[in-house]
């Protein structure tokens, strides 16, 4: 029987928005396989659903990584997405991480806990999305999408800091949620 | 709940380029993006002069494009040499038979292929 290498752990994050998700693949915690937003601009879950299934049956990720919302009392239709998706990825074997969101500000304090600042951390230490790097909006103007990609970048680099011994050898604790 | 590499980082390494299917098919000599795609998605293997073309345009290995595969071959032939050998050293021994035993066991106990193989018969 072969051995599962960790090196091969592949991490998907998803994270939800209005219009669609933003998503992420992290293979062995540095490499970035596959970025993107996936819209879904309908509001059929089973469409949501069946978008996220493409990405899992395509990458066989060995976990899921999510945003823990599991405070959030806000009725939204990004709530009720990410409420769909936990479920799911248990009905396809796939444990799920969930990443607080102090957990992640305080990964990036140093770098600036702003969204557009953890955003700019992310497109240095991934150079690859150094093209998706939103401009710095104002407060009258909404979210770019592609700052999703770079929220669900930021779940398993979070993730990567809490389980600091997964580079190199030792992944186990990221099976571990 | 996979660990296995993917067969294929053609898309990641293409993406990590800059450069667009279509950017890609034209380097290619192909008219559409459509190969290119097929190629991302490993639902067709290149042909070799294609494999080259990725080899050169994107600045890595075949080895690493095709890692999952190369993986696999690698497991495959390394299994097969165990048998070789097995094969090989119920013969009756000769200095040749001995050199290829000591190449087939390299093979087998590498990560890879031995870091020193023997010069081929003159």
């Amino acid at each position: 029987m072969r051995k599962p290498s960790p090196n091969h752990y592949r991490l998907l994050s998803i994270d939800p928005s209005p219009a669609g998700f933003g998503f992420a693949i992290i293979e062995g915690g540095y490499r970035l396989v596959e970025w993107g937003v996936a819209r879904v601009w309908s509001t059929n879950d089973q469409e949501f659903l069946a978008r996220v299934e493409s990405r899992i049956d395509r990458f066989r990720p060995s976990a899921v990584v999510l945003l823990d919302r599991s405070a959030d009392r806000r009725e939204s239709g990004v709530l009720n997405r990410w409420r769909l998706l936990q479920p799911y990825c248990t009905s396809r074997y796939l444990p799920v991480f969930l990443v607080s969101g102090s957990l992640i500000k305080e990964v990036f304090r140093s770098t600036g806990s702003t969204k557009s600042q953890i955003a700019s951390a992310i497109a240095e230490e991934f150079p690859e999305l150094e093209g998706r790097l939103p401009a710095t909006r104002k407060a009258w103007m909404s979210e770019g999408e592609q700052m999703n990609v770079f929220d669900a970048v930021s779940f398993i680099v979070a993730l990567r800091h809490k389980s600091p011994q997964s580079k190199g050898s030792n992944n186990a604790s990221l099976g571990r949620p | 709940m996979s660990h296995d590499l993917l067969k294929t980082y053609l898309r990641m390494y293409r993406r990590r380029s800059g450069l667009t299917q279509a950017d890609v098919a034209y380097l290619l000599g192909r008219v559409s993006g459509t190969t290119p795609s097929r190629h991302e998605m490993a639902t067709r293997i290149p042909t070799l002069e294609i494999l080259l073309a990725y080899q050169v345009m994107l600045g890595v290995s075949i080895g690493e494009i095709y890692e999952g595969e190369l993986a696999r071959i690698d497991r495959e032939v390394r299994a097969r040499a165990r048998g070789l050998r097995r094969y090989l050293e119920h013969r009756p021994a000769t200095a040749d038979l001995r050199r290829r035993i000591v190449y087939v066991q390299g093979l087998e106990d590498s990560a890879g292929l031995p870091a020193h193989p023997p010069k081929s018969h003159a």
